[in-house]
């Protein structure tokens, strides 16, 4: 497989791995990195208790940690790979991967859309910034 | 009144994060512009590869200014605000942040793929390289559009 075909390979597949790795926590419950900015802290739990809490980059972090990961192993794989990659071959990886990220995007846009915030309670003395 | 990470450097994040966010709308359409014309048998990997660039880095310094600003966009315009009046714009605010964070690896790909594949001899690689481009271009289109519309709800 010539070095063009072996990276696209690995980057499909990590592009997968990533949007994968990126949902999962939202979906299995799984713990992962949370960064609390009122309390100036980061924890590691399935989901801090109450208070403000970000998820967003233990999920970034994840899904950067999967990507690199995959990249890491496919890539030299493919490039053993003795046959060229065919046309099929091509469009069945490009097939996979647009359509999982598109899925995961799906998944986002449907569940944040109906989604009923929580505000934060105003606090004492507030004035809008 | 409670303080967040970055507060006081936000509003300027986001004006660097918007201006950043133009020149990456510019080049991702750029670059979708010339894998279209892969697939139609023009050619131009020298400028395929310049708009890739500059698009793979206007992507990476947008997302990170973005994640800094992110904690008191968080807590002082969705938490106190747009959650409580404008929930919609909260809502909508997340959809872009993780679209955005999913066109990541499509961009790096892109990115790499533009700098080894000759568009003139790789046929078989066009459709997943304009595939991954196209995608990217939808995804900057909708986080720009969607920014715009959250910032008349309520900016940082």
């Amino acid at each position: 497989m010539k070095k063009q075909e072996a990276l696209f390979v690995a980057m499909s597949a990590g592009a997968i791995a990533f949007a994968f790795a990126f949902v999962a926590p939202m979906l299995a419950g799984e713990p992962i990195v949370w960064y609390l900015p009122l309390e100036h802290r980061w924890t590691f739990e399935t989901r801090p208790d109450g208070g403000l809490a970000i998820d967003f980059y233990g999920r970034l972090l994840q899904g950067l940690v999967a990507w690199a990961a995959i990249v890491l192993v496919t890539l030299p794989i493919a490039k053993r790979g003795k046959k060229a990659l065919s046309s099929r071959a091509t469009g069945l990886v490009t097939a996979w991967t647009i359509t999982a990220v598109l899925l995961v995007m799906l998944h986002y846009a449907w569940t944040l859309h109906f989604r009923r915030p929580i505000p934060e309670p105003l606090p004492a003395g507030y004035r809008a910034r | 009144m409670p303080e967040v990470a970055f507060e006081d450097a936000a509003p300027a994040l986001v004006v660097f994060h918007a201006l950043a966010a133009i020149v990456l709308i510019g080049a991702s359409t750029h670059h979708a512009i010339i894998a279209v014309g892969y697939l139609r048998g023009s050619f131009k990997t020298r400028l395929g590869r310049i708009y890739a660039a500059v698009g793979a880095i206007a992507y990476g310094v947008t997302f990170v200014l973005g994640l800094f600003a992110y904690p008191a966009f968080r807590y002082h315009t969705r938490g106190l605000y747009l959650d409580r009046y404008e929930p919609w714009a909260s809502n909508l605010f997340d959809i872009k942040e993780n679209f955005a964070a999913l066109g990541l690896p499509l961009v790096i790909g892109a990115l790499v793929l533009s700098r080894v594949m000759k568009p003139s001899e790789d046929a078989t690689l066009l459709r997943g390289y304009a595939a991954m481009v196209l995608l990217t271009a939808a995804i900057v289109w909708f986080s720009v559009i969607s920014g715009l519309v959250i910032g008349q709800a309520r900016g940082v």
